[in-house]
């Protein structure tokens, strides 16, 4: 069925004899409308309240709206409160890097000096054997590469101390 | 949006005088003289009420209130929303939304945005209530993609008003006023096209109960069927008007 074909029963016979749910929906309806407000569930008064709110909408009441505006307008702005959490994160910050300059500054130096780097050497003592003049070129880079790696490592943990 | 400034009793001889001025009242602080005396109320010195302003509401004072409510000013804010509020809720929110409940929340919600973007509100010809306006069908479509009870709206005739919007805004064209007005008929001649779907009694039935709210007796009689008759055919007139809105949105989820 295509949105423009409606539902055939839509156009039901409106004198067609009511089954006992349609009196007992039709009595609710009468109520709700007599009252001016439904029952706990209610899907004919939701529909009520939409046709009337397309036909004659009501204004909203000076009160009700003086209340949402009010409390739309005491909200702070998401900006501000980002900007101010900002604010406050790098206040924070700078006050712990301020105090940890203050303590590492009282603390003694590590003694990177009692750990010597390590100096870079020739290759040639990787190769107390010599090596043939020709082939084995990606063995030999492999072995120096090890090698000057290992060297590295080691400056580095001499330099951090921790050698 | 109060201010001090001397009070214009200053240049009929008071000698002194200074109100605090807001877009509904003027109070006044006056020391009032005269010939060596002092005079009695309103003329006295004290706090009082001197008048209620009545400014004309120009585009000038509109786009004033809007540069001050970008620069932070709630109060500002507080008088354009007050201005465009209620007509935003009676000719958009509720119309489209079917519920005083539902229309009020997503005006909450729409002022709760106006208060976070107002500062980028960038003012065109059309004034402030275009944009007020958009940002509340943008929450009214997604209440619409939420909710599972029956409205006459779907997200995408918003969406289409939201098009239609921006095109206004562009060409400067549209007042408040002339806003309201195609919003309210947009949505009456909604419910038309909705009630021209159903069986011409189940019509004239909602039409006389629900939109003209006459009594169930006059209704009853203007169908030539007892009372309890039109009870029945009304309900059978809502669940038909309900089937017809459910057609036009197969997905729409009901309950």
């Amino acid at each position: 069925m295509s949105p423009k074909d409606p539902d055939p029963s839509a156009f039901p016979d409106p004198d067609d004899p009511p089954s006992e749910a349609e009196l007992a929906a039709a009595a609710e309806l009468r109520r709700a409308l007599e009252r001016g407000s439904s029952g706990p569930v209610n899907a004919d008064w939701a529909l009520v309240e939409a046709v009337r709110a397309a036909s004659r909408p009501a204004p909203i009441a000076e009160t009700t709206h003086r209340r949402i505006m009010n409390k739309a307008l005491s909200k702070p702005t998401k900006g501000r409160v980002l900007y101010l959490a900002l604010g406050g994160l790098a206040s924070a910050a700078a006050i712990a890097a301020a105090l940890a300059l203050v303590v590492r500054g009282t603390r003694p130096a590590p003694e990177i000096a009692a750990a010597p780097a390590a100096v870079c050497r020739s290759a040639a003592e990787l190769f107390p054997d010599g090596f043939a003049t020709t082939g084995g070129t990606s063995d030999r880079v492999d072995r120096i590469a090890y090698a000057r790696a290992r060297d590295l490592r080691e400056n580095r943990f001499a330099a951090w101390g921790v050698r | 949006m109060l201010g001090l400034a001397p009070h214009p009793a200053h240049r009929t001889g008071v000698s002194r005088a200074f109100f605090l001025r807001s877009p509904f009242v003027e109070l006044a602080v006056a020391s009032v003289f005269e010939g060596g005396r002092s005079l009695p109320f309103p003329l006295a010195r004290g706090l009082c009420i001197v008048q209620p302003v009545a400014e004309p509401w120009t585009p000038d004072t509109e786009q004033a209130l809007v540069a001050r409510a970008r620069e932070g000013d709630r109060s500002a804010l507080g008088v354009l929303l007050t201005r465009f509020g209620p007509m935003l809720y009676r000719s958009v929110l509720l119309p489209r939304l079917g519920n005083p409940g539902v229309a009020e929340q997503a005006l909450g919600d729409a002022y709760v945005r106006v208060v976070e973007r107002i500062a980028t509100f960038q003012w065109q010809g059309s004034g402030f209530y275009p944009w007020l306006r958009t940002i509340a069908l943008h929450i009214a479509i997604d209440v619409l993609r939420a909710r599972r009870r029956e409205v006459l709206f779907e997200p995408e005739d918003l969406e289409r008003e939201v098009e239609a919007a921006e095109r206004d805004v562009e060409r400067e064209s549209m007042s408040e006023a002339v806003a309201e007005r195609r919003d309210l008929e947009v949505a009456r001649a909604k419910l038309a096209a909705a009630l021209d779907e159903i069986h011409p009694r189940y019509a004239a039935a909602i039409r006389m109960r629900v939109v003209e709210e006459r009594s169930r007796e006059e209704a009853a009689s203007q169908l030539g069927v007892s009372t309890a008759t039109f009870d029945v055919i009304l309900h059978r007139a809502m669940t038909a008007l309900r089937k017809v809105i459910a057609t036009t949105d197969p997905k729409r989820e009901r309950p």
